[in-house]
């Protein structure tokens, strides 16, 4: 048995040798295939989670009807939407319609191949992976623009500009407070910011970086305090006013995935990735999964605390208080990494 | 593979940019003109500067066509 296991793997190795693009797609495409489907389940807990939280702090039990402490609600929750109608408005552009809800949720996915989850396990190790998840989030706000225009409905529409502005406002502070970090680590890769961490998370030296990009993340998620596109006290639903069944479905797990995405990457950038101490090597990735879900919480409390900003106080909260704080932190961390670094 | 790709990128960049010009609805259009940002960094990126291609993607996929498509809606 053995013996013909060694065999297997040296005609493998032999194989693998003649063709490297085949195996690096073969490859590639087991590890996406992996962590999309463990980024899926997540997601789907997350909602339970945060609807259990929720009722939690309003005095309620949140699900309890479906498994043990509701752990299947998400499961009953998607077999429903999928045997909901799928209603279309008749005046809608049907095309860019359906493309929307796909826009919102490819991004967010794509974006998980950069995040180092512990040593060694992630997709891909760009060189310029930071600005591929940057690049992501400013494709995210398509879907929101044009779910509202497609869907020819006026709340449908204001819900959707309302999103566009304020995720460019919000999508520029988020990207300089992101460069502290790279003037620190030296390098754009994800897993050598992670490296540059072992000793020091960088939230020690970035604390106001850390502030910054945690409420651009909310901004960029379109959450509460933030949750303008979709206030349902004004707008019915936004942007999603006009979407059933999976169409719906997908701008749901969008909005989670943006959430688990963000929450990932500002781990990896400040709070020092799969970095701790006790745990031997290969189970690193549970104080990655530790520190994530910890973040996530505080996604989740802020939602169910805070009340929403008023348009003008959001627009003035990015412009004047976020951009020239984030601008200032920048150099001020150029000058001292310029100052110390010897020559 | 590099070549199949390169043609694959060029053959999109093209017929998008054309469907750009060709298409009646200016949305749709401004659409079409995203697809073609996306397929010049891919190209960008086979041609090793990956960090043209990424600031690419950004700043005019992602910020320069999101102004477009506000000012036509």
């Amino acid at each position: 048995m053995k013996r013909l296991l060694a065999d297997a793997l040296q005609k493998y190795h032999v194989w693998a040798a003649e063709h490297p693009d085949p195996t690096f797609a073969i490859w590639a495409f087991i590890k996406i295939f992996i962590i999309l489907n463990v980024t899926l389940v997540v997601v789907s807990y997350l909602v339970w989670a945060e609807r259990k939280i929720c009722g939690r702090m309003q005095g309620r039990f949140g699900p309890n009807r479906v498994g043990w402490f509701g752990l299947l609600q998400p499961w009953a929750d998607v077999v429903k939407l999928f045997f909901k109608e799928e209603f279309v408005p008749g005046s809608a552009n049907k095309v860019l319609y359906s493309i929307a809800p796909a826009l919102a949720i490819v991004p967010a996915l794509i974006s998980f191949s950069i995040v180092p989850f512990g040593p060694g396990l992630h997709v891909t190790d760009l060189n310029v992976g930071l600005l591929l998840f940057l690049a992501m989030s400013s494709i995210g706000v398509y879907a929101v623009t044009l779910g509202g225009w497609a869907s020819n409905n006026k709340y449908a529409l204001i819900g959707g500009l309302r999103s566009s502005a304020q995720m460019i406002s919000y999508e520029l502070a988020m990207g300089i407070s992101t460069i502290g970090v790279l003037l620190l680590a030296g390098s754009l890769s994800m897993v050598d910011i992670v490296k540059a961490q072992e000793h020091t998370w960088f939230v020690a030296f970035q604390p106001v970086a850390f502030l910054m990009f945690m409420i651009t993340a909310f901004a960029e998620t379109n959450r509460t305090p933030f949750d303008l596109p979709e206030a349902e006290s004004e707008l019915v639903a936004g942007f999603h006013t006009e979407y059933s069944s999976m169409k719906f479905g997908l701008f749901f797990l969008g909005e989670y995935s943006n959430v688990i995405t963000i929450c990932s990457i500002a781990v990896t950038l400040f709070l020092g990735g799969w970095n701790g101490p006790w745990l031997p090597q290969s189970l690193k990735f549970l104080w990655f999964f530790a520190k994530l879900a910890v973040l996530v919480f505080v996604f989740v409390w802020a939602r169910w605390t805070l009340p929403r900003f008023r348009y003008d106080q959001l627009m003035d909260l990015g412009w004047k208080v976020l951009l020239p704080v984030s601008i200032a932190n920048v150099m001020l961390t150029a000058v001292v990494v310029y100052m110390r670094v010897p020559r | 593979m590099i070549p199949a790709l390169f043609i694959g990128f060029s053959l999109l960049l093209l017929v998008s940019g054309l469907m750009v010009v060709l298409h009646k609805s200016p949305v749709t259009s401004a659409m079409f003109l995203v697809v073609a940002f996306c397929a010049l960094a891919g190209i960008y990126i086979l041609l090793h500067a990956e960090f043209i291609g990424m600031v690419q993607v950004i700043v005019y996929a992602g910020a320069i066509m999101v102004l477009f498509l506000f000012v036509i809606m």
